[in-house]
C-alpha cells in the first residue's frame, strides 16, 4: 500500500515535471514556427541571442512558479512534491531559477547590443519615469533583485551554518 | 526527472514539425531580393521613394498599444504578434510595401514573420532597424505630446517629395524638429515645412485597409486612421 502511494506520488511528480517543460517550449514554438527559418536564412544581428533570451525567461518564469508553489506549500504543512523535504532539492531548483534569469538578462541585453552597435547598458538601469519600454524593464530588473538577494541569503546561510 | 524532460522534449519537436509544416513562410518570400533574407530589408530612402510614387505603403507597429499611443511612425497600424490571424493578415495583402517595425525590430521580425507566414507579400523591414532607427534618421514621428498624425504624414509627404528636408539632415542632434518643445515644434513645422493651405495628406492612399480594420481591432491606430481620412475628405471637400 505504502509503495503504491509512493509510485502514484512520483507519476504525479514526473508528469508534473513534463507540463513544466511543456509548456514553455510550446509557447515558444506557437509564437516563433520554424526555428529552422532561423539557420537557414538570414536574419538581423542579435536575433538568436533574442530568441534565447525569450526562451530563457519563460523557462525562468515556470521554474520560479515551480519554485515558490512548493516553498509555500511546504511552509504551510503540504507536500507538494515528493522532493520537497530535500533541501538540494530546493536549492537546485533555486539554482535553475537564477541562472535561466541571468542567461535572459544578458542574452537580451547582448541581443540589443548586437543590434545597436554598442553595449546597451542603459538596459540594466531603472527608469520609471520614461516612456512604456523602460519602465516595463524596470519592472523585470527591479524583480530580479529579491530573487538574486534571496539566492545570495541562501547560499550565505548554507556556509554559516 | 529525465523521462519527463525526454517526454516533453519527444512532444517539442511533435509539436514544432507540425508548426513548421503549416509554415507558408517560403512561399510568401517568392521573389525577394536575396534568396539568403527571409524578410529583406528595405531603406528609409526607398521607402520615401515608394511613398512618393503614390504606392500602398504600410507600416506595422509591432509593439503594445501603450508605446503606440507614445510615439508612432505616421499613419502605422498598431498589430502585435499575439494579434495576428489570417483575417487580419489578409487585410494587408494588396499592399505594394509592408514595413513591420518595433523599436529595434526584434519583435518587428517576428510580426513581419508571423505575417508572411500568414501569405501576406512585400513584408519588408527598415535597414536601419525599428522607429529608433527613423527617429534617428530625423524622419517624421506623430506623438502624444508632439505632432498629430495629421501633420506628421503631411511633413512625411514633404519628405517623400524633398528627401533634403529630412534625410539630409540626420544624424544632426540638434535638428530642431526633435529639439524644440512640443508647441514649438509644431509651430515650427507648420511654420517652415508645411504650408497648411496646400496640406493634402495622401498616404495610405486610400481608405480601404483602415476602414476594414475597423471591423476586426477597434485599435488606437485604427481611430486615428480614421480621423485622418476623415480630415482628407474635409479637405478635398475645400479643394472642390
Amino acid at each position: 500500500m505504502k509503495v503504491s502511494s509512493t509510485v502514484v506520488r512520483s507519476v504525479k511528480l514526473e508528469l508534473l515535471l513534463a507540463v513544466v517543460f511543456l509548456l514553455p517550449g510550446l509557447a515558444f514554438l506557437q509564437t516563433t514556427g520554424d526555428i529552422g527559418i532561423y539557420f537557414r536564412y538570414r536574419i538581423p544581428d542579435g536575433h538568436i541571442l533574442y530568441l534565447g533570451a525569450k526562451l530563457c525567461g519563460l523557462y525562468a518564469v515556470i521554474f520560479l512558479w515551480l519554485q515558490l508553489l512548493q516553498g509555500l506549500l511546504q511552509a504551510c504543512g503540504y507536500r507538494f512534491l515528493d522532493r520537497s523535504d530535500d533541501p538540494a532539492f530546493h536549492r537546485n531548483l533555486g539554482l535553475v531559477v537564477v541562472f535561466l534569469f541571468s542567461t535572459h538578462i544578458a542574452l537580451f541585453v547582448s541581443a540589443v547590443s548586437m543590434r545597436s552597435g554598442h553595449f546597451a547598458y542603459q538596459l540594466l538601469l531603472p527608469l520609471f519615469f520614461g516612456a512604456y519600454y523602460p519602465s516595463i524593464l524596470s519592472i523585470g530588473l527591479i524583480a530580479a533583485w529579491p530573487l538574486l538577494t534571496a539566492a545570495a541569503i541562501g547560499a550565505m546561510r548554507r556556509r554559516l551554518t | 526527472m529525465i523521462q519527463s524532460m525526454i517526454f516533453a522534449f519527444i512532444v517539442l519537436l511533435v509539436a514544432h514539425s507540425l508548426l513548421a509544416g503549416d509554415d507558408q513562410t517560403a512561399k510568401a518570400g517568392e521573389g525577394r531580393p536575396d534568396p539568403l533574407e527571409l524578410i529583406p530589408l528595405v531603406t528609409s530612402d526607398n521607402i520615401l521613394e515608394k511613398i512618393q510614387e503614390d504606392a500602398k505603403v504600410i507600416f506595422v507597429d509591432a509593439r503594445e498599444t501603450a508605446e503606440y499611443s507614445e510615439d508612432h511612425i505616421p499613419g502605422a497600424l498598431n498589430l502585435t504578434l499575439r494579434q495576428v490571424t489570417e483575417t487580419s493578415a489578409q487585410r494587408l495583402g494588396d499592399a505594394d510595401l509592408i514595413v513591420t517595425f518595433c523599436l529595434k525590430d526584434f519583435r518587428g521580425y517576428e510580426l513581419g514573420r508571423a505575417l508572411q507566414s500568414s501569405g501576406v507579400r512585400n513584408v519588408r523591414l527598415m535597414k536601419d532597424h525599428g522607429i529608433n532607427g527613423w527617429r534617428k534618421q530625423g524622419l517624421p514621428i506623430a506623438s502624444r505630446d508632439g505632432l498629430t498624425d495629421v501633420e506628421a504624414l503631411a511633413l512625411l509627404r514633404k519628405c517623400a517629395a524633398d528627401k533634403g528636408i529630412c534625410l539630409e539632415k540626420s544624424g544632426a542632434a540638434d535638428f530642431p524638429v526633435y529639439s524644440l518643445s512640443a508647441r514649438r515644434r509644431r509651430d515650427h513645422i507648420l511654420d517652415g515645412f508645411i504650408d497648411p493651405s496646400s496640406f493634402v495628406p495622401h498616404f495610405p492612399r486610400d481608405d480601404t485597409l483602415s476602414r476594414s480594420y475597423l471591423t476586426l481591432d477597434d485599435t488606437l491606430s485604427s481611430k486615428l486612421l480614421l480621423t485622418l481620412f476623415e480630415g482628407c475628405r474635409k479637405s478635398d471637400l475645400k479643394g472642390s
